[in-house]
């Protein structure tokens, strides 16, 4: 699980006026938010790298063009989402009053793809102050709907996350107890969310994205369970979860979160490569640098005992520590392997 | 000279002691006087303008004359002790600005009255029909006793006097009128207005009344076959006045008014008594000096009235008639006069004074009179203000005769000022090469072309409050292309006025006080220099050159980017 779009600029809650300090930084903007356009529409590495390299251009002290520009640095995963950390706290503090609400939510979506526990923590309790503020709100307008739908959906992949898939392979706990407790949780959650889609007002886009996270947090859940099954009612759970994820991804075309949940199913649940490694690919061809798949993609290839691959994929995962590890471990064996004077050395390409 | 002797014998036939005692109480104490009456010197429009011209120039000839007929009769040996004017200058019919000026011509003209007392009483004329005020005749007597000099000048009607032991009364005949498709007159105010008389009839004082309209039949009106009354009293005011006339201390009445008797009716005496046995004051009416030519008669009766009056109850009347010839043609230059005024009224100061510096040189006393007064009342305008800087510009001129025409389009023209000034979105004009092969069509295309993809981004945008106030915000608009111009060029001339060329010129105009981005544009397309100016009517609100200096060269498309973003931010994002 890495992306997720900033839904709340596309719903139109952003009401203000925004200035800039010259017309090269208006310049730049626009060019940069022309290159996002371009990648949401057809998302590629092309257009995002286009996108921050215009954005970062901008004059740092425009409000606006940081605040895409964290968007940006976000849908990079973990190579920008401290960048954009910094940009959204920045802004959620110190920036136009317009922005704040917008930062709040798109500050918890990257704490979300930093996918470290601590950052769940942080992103939830963002999540569930956005919610008791729109709650209070007397008479919230549409666009505070949509954010509310968006905001449980998200919340709902938190709880998943910390109180199931932390502990999937755990054997001191009680999973059913887990799955009763955050499951239902989870799916309250949802269920919320789906009503906020029936107000008014509401766009095509804002029910997509909503919708997309909801059948993503089920495929989750069906995959959770699948893990601890044996291997008929293993295989069925786990064709749940693929329809899930692709129920998500009709809902989001080439959604990071959806296509990397499905091959993962596909990896570790079914224990085909193949289809996992197509589906890998079909990531790196939207994030071409993107750490998780590159360190899935390594742990593909090292039960196909291709350590060399393996080990060039590891590398390319700097920020996960699981991926580092592996390299401490197979680098010896690498290094066996290719010692020149061993006869029947295989090349690792 | 006719002559009343019998009405005091007659008195005495009838009541033999009043007289007696009338006669008794005093030495005979005489007074004469000069009566004029009815000049119409202000109220002569209602025809043609040169015949009103004509008619109020002849009508200051006439009293001029006058005066001088009076002077020439005091000069000879006759004691005038006053000279009285029973109404009818016409200053009803004078414009409020002008009451001081006339009111101050005509205090020089008595000024020249070789008399030391001069009574004066409003006529119809004089005071506002509708509403029966005399503000305007009170103000132009003000302005005529301050121009009097040393002379003395009473309105009889608010204040009466005694001349050689004789009262001189006035009677306001305003109320006493007879209205013609008006309402009648309330019994109260002509009650009050004989009342006024009678409470200053003093007993054993003689007295004369004067006043404007008199009570007789009304020559010029008949209905049924028989002559109206001049006047129309209530029952109770007809016995009021009955009671007036009777009074023994009351001598004779004079009035003026009557333009039509013809000569032999005025000056004599006319009788009053209505029937009763009581002999009565009879009454004179003294000739116009305005006149109406009487049907069949060779000369119109224009003159005035002499009259001797004795406290011993005598009274003899003499009329004096003008000569005839003030009335003949007008006299040489009188058409140069009646020119000069028409420019006068129209403020064409320099023709009016060319007119009336001809008229001076006329043989004619009182036209050299009036041309000199013309003269020099249109130097003196001349160097008013309003001539300076309002009425000599021919512009200012034209503006005034067609005020209505001028007012409208002014208003338009106003309109459509603030309708471009206010338009948000500026016009782009046809740039200006610097150099012979500057690609400066192209580099307008491009420069629009990147307003249009900015605009394009910014709008997919859902939240565009955010970068955008609307679309309109930055649209920049191209300048009227080649098939209107066509399309103006082939337009009909209406008048010989090109309106293709008009609507062109009043196109350019507008367009100059609406926003407008100028551009000139220098180099080639791989190194292109552009200029920028965003003007606002005759402000410049900004100025581009990109690059800008000391920046590297920029093809065709970075500069027109550069310079569109330039245009986007100053005009939205600032």
């Amino acid at each position: 699980m890495s992306d997720r779009l900033t839904h709340n600029i596309r719903s139109g809650a952003l009401k203000g006026v925004a200035t800039f300090s010259g017309p090269r930084s208006l310049q730049y903007f626009v060019e940069g938010l022309d290159a996002l356009q371009a990648y949401e529409a057809n998302p590629n590495a092309t257009s995002l790298k286009k996108a921050a390299e215009k954005l970062g251009q901008c004059d740092p002290a425009d409000a606006l063009p940081q605040f895409y520009l964290g968007v940006v640095k976000t849908l990079e995963g973990y190579s920008g989402v401290d960048e954009a950390i910094r940009l959204f706290s920045a802004i959620r503090e110190s920036g136009p009053e317009f922005l704040r609400v917008p930062a709040q939510y798109n500050l918890a979506v990257a704490h979300v793809v930093r996918y470290r526990s601590a950052d769940f923590e942080i992103a939830e309790d963002l999540l569930r102050q956005m919610k008791r503020n729109i709650d209070n709100t007397r008479e919230p307008t549409a666009e505070q709907h949509a954010l509310k739908a968006q905001v449980l959906a998200l919340l709902a992949f938190c709880v998943v996350r910390q109180r199931l898939w932390v502990n999937r392979f755990k054997t001191d706990v009680d999973h059913d107890a887990l799955f009763e407790a955050g499951g239902t949780e989870a799916l309250s959650l949802l269920n919320e969310a789906e009503r906020e889609l029936e107000s008014p007002g509401l766009t095509e886009a804002d029910r997509n994205e909503v919708l997309a996270d909801k059948w993503n947090v089920r495929g989750l859940m069906f995959e959770y369970r699948a893990l601890r099954e044996t291997a008929a009612a293993r295989e069925a759970l786990a064709g749940e979860a693929i329809a899930a994820f692709e129920s998500a991804l009709k809902y989001r075309r080439n959604w990071i979160p959806g296509l990397s949940n499905m091959a993962r199913v596909y990896q570790d649940v079914l224990g085909s490569g193949v289809k996992a490694e197509a589906l890998w690919r079909r990531v790196l061809t939207v994030r071409p640098d993107d750490e998780y798949t590159n360190y899935r993609l390594g742990r593909l290839y090292e039960e196909r005992n291709d350590l060399a691959t393996a080990c060039a994929h590891y590398v390319k995962a700097p920020n996960i520590p699981e991926a580092s590890a592996r390299i401490e471990v197979l680098s010896p064996q690498l290094e066996w392997w290719q010692r020149p004077s061993r006869p029947g050395s295989r090349s690792s390409s | 000279m006719a002559s009343l002797m019998p009405r005091g014998v007659c008195r005495l036939a009838v009541a033999a002691l009043s007289v007696v005692c009338l006669a008794s109480v005093s030495h005979a104490q005489v007074a004469t006087f000069a009566q004029i009456t009815d000049a119409h010197l202000f109220d002569t429009a209602g025809g043609p303008a040169e015949q009103a011209d004509y008619d109020a120039l002849k009508h200051h000839a006439a009293l001029l004359d006058t005066i001088v007929a009076i002077n020439r009769l005091a000069a000879s040996g006759t004691r005038l002790d006053f000279v009285v004017f029973t109404g009818d200058f016409g200053v009803a019919s004078l414009a409020e600005d002008a009451i001081d000026v006339r009111a101050a011509e005509i205090g020089r003209a008595f000024r020249a009255v070789l008399s030391q007392q001069i009574l004066v009483l409003p006529g119809d004329r004089d005071v506002a029909d509708a509403t029966g005020t005399r503000e305007m005749f009170d103000r132009f007597l003000a302005g005529i006793r301050g121009a009097v000099g040393g002379r003395q000048l009473v309105d009889l009607t608010l204040m009466p006097t005694t001349v050689n032991g004789i009262d001189v009364l006035g009677l306001d005949s305003a109320t006493l009128v007879r209205r013609v498709g008006g309402r009648p007159r309330s019994a109260a105010s002509q009650l009050n207005a004989i009342a006024r008389v009678r409470r200053s009839i003093r007993q054993g004082q003689a007295a004369i009344l004067f006043t404007h309209i008199p009570p007789v039949q009304d020559p010029a009106d008949t209905r049924n076959g028989q002559a109206a009354s001049l006047w129309d009293l209530s029952p109770e005011a007809s016995a009021a006045w009955d009671d007036v006339l009777a009074q023994r201390e009351l001598l004779g009445v004079f009035a003026g008014h009557v333009h039509n008797f013809g000569r032999d009716k005025y000056g004599q005496a006319i009788d009053l008594s209505r029937g009763t046995v009581r002999p009565v004051a009879p009454l004179w009416v003294a000739p116009p000096l305005a006149g109406l030519q009487a049907a069949g008669a060779a000369v119109p009766a224009i003159g005035f009235l002499q009259s001797t009056v004795t406290t011993t109850g005598s009274v003899s009347v003499k009329i004096h008639w003008l000569p005839s010839d003030t009335f003949a043609e007008p006299p040489d230059s009188t058409s140069e006069l009646f020119k000069a005024r028409a420019y006068e009224r129209a403020w064409e100061l320099e023709k009016a004074e060319s007119a009336y510096e001809k008229a001076l040189a006329s043989k004619d006393a009182a036209v050299r009179a009036a041309a000199e007064s013309g003269f020099g009342r249109t130097r003196d305008q001349q160097r008013s203000w309003r001539w300076t800087f309002v009425e000599n510009l021919a512009p200012v001129r034209l503006v005034k005769q067609h005020a209505t025409l001028a007012f409208t389009a002014t208003m338009l023209c106003l309109g459509l000022i603030g309708f471009s000034y206010w338009r948000p979105s500026p016009v782009l004009g046809t740039p200006v090469k610097l150099t012979s092969d500057a690609p400066a069509e192209l580099f307008v295309e491009e420069l629009l072309a990147a307003i249009d993809q900015a605009r394009h981004v910014l709008d997919k945008e859902r939240g565009l409050d955010i970068v955008s106030a609307g679309p309109n915000a930055i649209v920049i608009a191209r300048a009227p292309a080649d098939p209107l111009s066509d399309l103006l060029d082939n337009l009909p001339s209406v008048g010989g006025v090109k309106l293709g060329g008009f609507v062109a010129s009043l196109m350019k105009y507008l367009r100059w006080f609406r926003r407008r981005l100028d551009l000139s544009i220098a180099g080639s397309a791989t190194d292109l220099r552009a200029f920028g100016q965003l003007h606002h009517a005759w402000k410049v609100e900004a100025q581009w050159r990109e690059p800008a200096v000391g920046d590297a060269p920029l093809d065709l498309i970075a500069a027109a980017r550069r310079m569109a973003y330039d245009l986007i931010w100053e005009r939205r994002y600032r």
